[in-house]
């Protein structure tokens, strides 16, 4: 063994870590080598005074120092710590804010996607179920209209003695045709009550409604939904009450509009007169030359000319019965509205606040639950995508953080 | 220990006064740990402060059933390593008239040297020559006697680790020692002989 590894043989038997033998074997050689012997006693006094080396003492005021900044890192940390919370979950917030963003952008698409088919058999079932709800219920001449006004439509024209009544009111044009007609609007809070009046009162002068159009609709009134309905009736009165209706009417509730119109179809009327007056002059002479006519080819032109003489009568005649039913009876359009005070007032607690609150309470439970499911459906529905995304991303951030790292 | 243990609790939940008592033992420790390692004493004493103030703040996180004294003397060596690396990294920045400055500041400045002659300084001036690696292990079991375990766990090393640096720090020291121009044997003359 030579002197290198007797040295190095020092340390552990200062540290008294040889074996008897290891240490017998050094303390022979250091009796005969100098220089070995001079590094165990140099490496001796050391262990010495490095285990008998006193501890710095402690610089003046130092706990009194670490005392008063631990209590302004107290604070700060105090003041700091939502940021920091912020910045050391800086990422994780973006993830989830992320997410939520994504659930919130998912939900609709994901109720279009699976709700679609569902939503269309809903609404049409709502609307072929329940149609009274918001719609515009239109009461047509079929249901309200008097048998005797399409009775009059369809009267037979053509016929020869209606011709000739006809004819004894054209003679009997001494007074004036005035064609009446009136509009009003009414407002009407006992909107039932009103339309109640108004049918008797039509009935009542032997007038007939010609058409009512009924329509509901739906507003918020002191954030209540109430339903409120709204008719256009058109009344046809015998000219002689209209007046006397016409004044009723406006008495009946708040009339917003109210106009009355007269039009004057005298000379129009004569002059019709005339006119089939002269056509039957003519269509009587066109017979007797029918009576008189030899050839095949006479009879034809005659009867085409009879014919369309006769077209013409009947054509004029239902223009001056139209203009009798105008005159004798006058229109007036009723426009009645269903209002409700809304002033506000201070309204009493509703009794059925508490069971109204529950309800609010379980329907928003309810969305909440279903925006809850259709995010998980979502999450779910878009994990075949998400999954290589977090991946891929994950694969970035790594990346970013070795290359920050070197 | 069951003391500590309880002033840890307390500790955890921010209360200051506990956290100080916990460590007033430690104290004297840390601050040898930081002179020895960054031996300025200004230098020491902030480090070793910011370290004690890091041990606050991370103290929800250590683990209770782990040893408190080398989790402590850890971070502080952690911080000190921080702040060589900071400083080398500003020296680099700053030129290399900075390093002369630096290596004749601190307590053992070279006029220090001329003066004090004794064994004693001429260990501990030595002992500074040594790389980071070899002096730690010396000043954590030599100087402040902690055992061979706790140095492995302060370190953060194995054990076998531990010993052959501690072995080779020590055989370094001894040459430098021995080459030291103010030693002379007539030095051991008056030292006690294990």
């Amino acid at each position: 063994m030579n002197c290198q590894t007797h040295q190095s043989n020092i340390f552990a038997y200062v540290k008294n870590e040889l074996s008897q033998a290891e240490r017998t074997h050094l303390e022979q050689h250091v009796a005969n080598c100098k220089d070995c012997a001079e590094a165990l006693q140099i490496e001796k006094a050391i262990e010495n005074k490095l285990y008998n080396l006193p501890l710095a003492p402690l610089p003046d005021n130092y706990s009194d120092k670490l005392s008063s900044k631990l209590k302004q890192n107290n604070k700060v940390e105090n003041k700091k710590s939502a940021a920091q919370f912020i910045k050391t979950h800086q990422r994780k917030l973006i993830a989830i804010a992320a997410c939520l963003i994504l659930a919130i952008a998912l939900v609709p698409i994901m109720n279009n996607i699976f709700y679609d088919d569902f939503d269309m058999a809903k609404s049409e079932e709502s609307y072929g179920g329940a149609p009274m709800e918001n719609l515009a219920m239109d009461t047509n001449e079929g249901a309200m209209v008097k048998g005797d006004a399409m009775g009059d439509i369809a009267m037979d024209v053509a016929d020869a003695g209606q011709a000739d009544e006809q004819m004894l009111k054209g003679d009997a044009l001494q007074q004036r045709k005035l064609i009446k007609r009136g509009a009003v609007n009414i407002d009407a809070e006992n909107y039932d009550a009103v339309f109640d009046d108004i049918t008797a009162l039509v009935k009542g002068v032997d007038g007939y409604i010609e058409n009512s159009n009924v329509s509901v609709n739906q507003r918020l009134v002191n954030s209540k939904r109430v339903d409120y309905r709204h008719c256009n009736m058109a009344l046809r009165i015998p000219q002689s009450e209209f007046d006397s209706v016409y004044n009723q009417l406006l008495s009946m509730g708040k009339t917003k509009h109210y106009e009355q119109s007269s039009e004057d179809i005298t000379n129009r009327y004569r002059d019709t007169v005339n006119e089939v007056k002269n056509l039957e002059v003519r269509e009587q002479a066109l017979r007797k030359i029918m009576d008189k006519a030899d050839s095949i080819s006479d009879v034809v032109n005659v009867e085409r000319e009879l014919s369309r003489v006769r077209g013409e009568i009947n054509g004029l005649s239902g223009t001056l019965q139209h203009w009798d039913r105008l005159v004798d009876l006058s229109t007036i359009q009723v426009s009645l509205s269903e209002v409700i005070d809304d002033s506000q007032t201070v309204q009493p607690i509703d009794d059925t606040l508490w069971s109204r609150a529950k309800q609010a309470f379980i329907v928003n439970l309810n969305h909440l639950i279903e925006a809850l499911e259709n995010i998980f459906i979502g999450i779910i529905g878009i994990l075949p995508m998400l999954i290589p995304l977090i991946i891929v991303i994950t694969i970035v951030l790594l990346v970013i953080k070795n290359r920050r790292k070197k | 220990m069951s003391n500590e243990r309880q002033l840890i609790k307390r500790a955890k939940r921010g209360d200051i006064k506990a956290f100080e008592a916990l460590i007033i033992d430690y104290q004297i420790y840390c601050y040898n740990i930081a002179l020895g390692m960054l031996r300025s004493q200004e230098d020491a004493e902030d480090v070793s402060q910011e370290a004690l103030i890091k041990v606050f703040k991370k103290l929800a996180t250590f683990n209770e059933t782990a040893n408190f004294s080398t989790w402590l003397y850890r971070i502080v060596v952690n911080s000190c390593l921080d702040y060589i690396k900071k400083r080398e990294k500003l020296r680099l920045v700053e030129g290399d008239g900075e390093i002369d400055k630096n290596s004749s500041s601190g307590r053992d400045s070279v006029t220090d040297q001329v003066l004090q002659n004794e064994l004693s300084d001429v260990v501990k001036r030595n002992l500074e020559k040594l790389t980071h690696e070899q002096r730690l292990p010396i000043i954590l079991y030599d100087y402040l006697g902690l055992s061979y375990d706790d140095v492995a766990e302060t370190l953060n090393i194995p054990l076998g680790t531990v010993k052959s640096r501690l072995k080779r720090g020590r055989d370094r020291l001894r040459q430098l020692v021995a080459k030291d121009p103010v030693f002379s044997y007539s030095m051991l003359d008056g030292e006690e002989v294990l």
